[in-house]
């Protein structure tokens, strides 16, 4: 084979499969920061969403603002500033997964929050007033009548959310945390070889969000 | 007899339309009252009134003497007393027919599972629709699910029923039927208020009618008097319209 002529045609297995055992890893690894992330958007997103709807105006102000940031600016600058600002007063040093997993996990709370308030406020105000015609309390039509109905409203833009969330985790080697895109980048440094790596990355992160697609179709026919 | 509602000088406003101006009216226990008038005539926002989905501006609304704006009532145990049917019947599609049912009797009432169901149960046959207590609302017809829309609200065994313009989102040849359930409710000495453009029932099952014309009481009084020797302008001119 003519040097050379490799970059058309000569497409190198053998890199991938030099990186696979650390691509696999890095893929573990992704997984784990965005369930993390996930958890925490998921669970601070209700807390902010409801504090956006509340009556008390400084904390609707405060959540508001909250959502704001966190949409209105660059994720990566959220990663860095979370890396190399926050986390090190905390825990003294930084911490590349741990930064990772806040930041992504903080973000998914502004766009969580906005689904859940999104979703609480499309159910018809009749359900409420039924509801309330019929003696029960504010917390009592909310958990029996108003959130059952409007999670499954939720379920396709929280699928949306949970994959963007999975994609997005691969900004994250930008601080040096070995997931799929560190190891690929790292596999283009070694080799000079743009496709191979990225293509495999590619693959993977398909792969992941794919699955991940099915079963919350899976999930959200289920609930139906 | 002491009213088992009260309403003195209500008003109420949305933004800077003023819907309701100085509304005062008793409901005698056991009485049918029905509200006729045009189309935004403040109607359902008095009806609303009545259990505090709308909170009146001024004046009070006392059900079975207990003031509803007194300081330290709790609205949800008076309007537990105060059934309450939709024009869109707002059945609770996520649940089947029979929890429609039980949901609150359980919740509010703290009925067992057991007594909240054979009293669904019941009142499921008197509205004819026993066989459906496993469907979800989705499946019913109109006149259907505001049947059910009735039970669920009698289920609570409340002391008066608010019905908002029950018929008026209904195909024509299911008013009859809702309109028949009403007419025995009102039989067995229900209380109740009705809004609707229903002139026959209104006639038919009235103790007393209201005409309501630009957020006021225009005129009131029972259905032969009303319908036939209306005593203002106004009232004869809509009856006019409508009979």
């Amino acid at each position: 084979m003519k040097e050379g002529a490799g970059v058309y045609y000569a497409f190198r297995f053998d890199i991938i499969e030099d990186y696979l055992p650390l691509l696999l890893k890095g893929t573990l690894l992704t997984i784990g920061i965005s369930l993390a992330a996930i958890a925490i958007g998921v669970v601070l997103g209700l807390f902010i969403g409801f504090g956006k709807m509340a009556r008390f105006w400084p904390l609707r102000w405060l959540m508001s603002g909250y959502i704001n940031v966190f949409r209105g600016t660059p994720l990566i600058l959220q990663v860095l500033i979370i890396h190399f600002g926050v986390i090190p007063p905390i825990l003294g040093t930084t911490n590349g997964i741990v930064a990772a997993i806040l930041a992504l996990g903080l973000n998914c709370a502004a766009y969580s929050a906005e689904i859940y308030r999104a979703g609480i406020e499309s159910i018809d105000a009749g359900q409420r007033e039924a509801a309330y015609s019929l003696g029960m309390t504010h917390a009592q039509t909310l958990r029996h009548i108003i959130v059952p109905q409007a999670v499954r409203r939720m379920i396709p833009a929280f699928g949306n959310e949970f994959i963007v969330l999975v994609k997005d985790s691969s900004f994250v080697a930008w601080i040096a945390v070995p997931e799929i895109m560190y190891w690929a980048n790292a596999a283009k440094g070694q080799y000079y070889k743009v496709w191979e790596p990225y293509l495999a990355a590619g693959v993977i992160y398909f792969v992941l969000t794919y699955t991940l697609s099915k079963l919350l179709q899976w999930f959200e026919r289920k609930v139906k | 007899m002491e009213p088992i509602i009260r309403m003195s000088g209500v008003a109420k406003s949305f933004g800077k339309n003023k819907v309701l101006h100085d509304i005062n009216l008793d409901v005698a226990p056991q009485e049918v009252v029905v509200v006729i008038g045009p189309s935004g005539s403040g109607k359902s926002t008095m009806l609303r009134c009545i259990n505090l989905l709308e909170r009146p501006d001024e004046g009070d609304v006392v059900i079975d003497g207990h003031s509803l704006t007194a300081k330290g009532t709790n609205i949800a145990d008076i309007r537990t007393e105060a059934g309450m049917v939709f024009q869109r019947f707002n059945l609770f599609p996520h649940k089947k027919v029979l929890d429609n049912l039980t949901l609150a009797q359980i919740q509010v009432r703290r009925r067992t599972p057991e007594e909240a169901k054979e009293k669904a149960m019941s009142l499921l046959r008197k509205v004819g629709l026993a066989d459906k207590a496993d469907a979800y609302p989705d499946s019913l017809s109109g006149g259907q699910a505001q049947r059910v829309a009735i039970a669920r609200a009698l289920a609570m065994d409340p002391k008066i029923m608010l019905f908002d313009e029950p018929t008026s989102a209904l195909d024509p040849e299911m008013v009859g039927e809702v309109l028949a359930v009403m007419k025995e409710l009102a039989s067995e000495g229900m209380t109740m208020v009705v809004v609707t453009h229903e002139m026959g029932f209104a006639r038919e099952v009235g103790d007393r009618i209201l005409f309501m014309e630009s957020g006021a009481i225009v005129e009131e009084g029972p259905p032969e008097q009303l319908f036939e020797r209306p005593r203002t302008e106004r009232t004869r001119l809509f009856l006019s319209k409508v009979l």
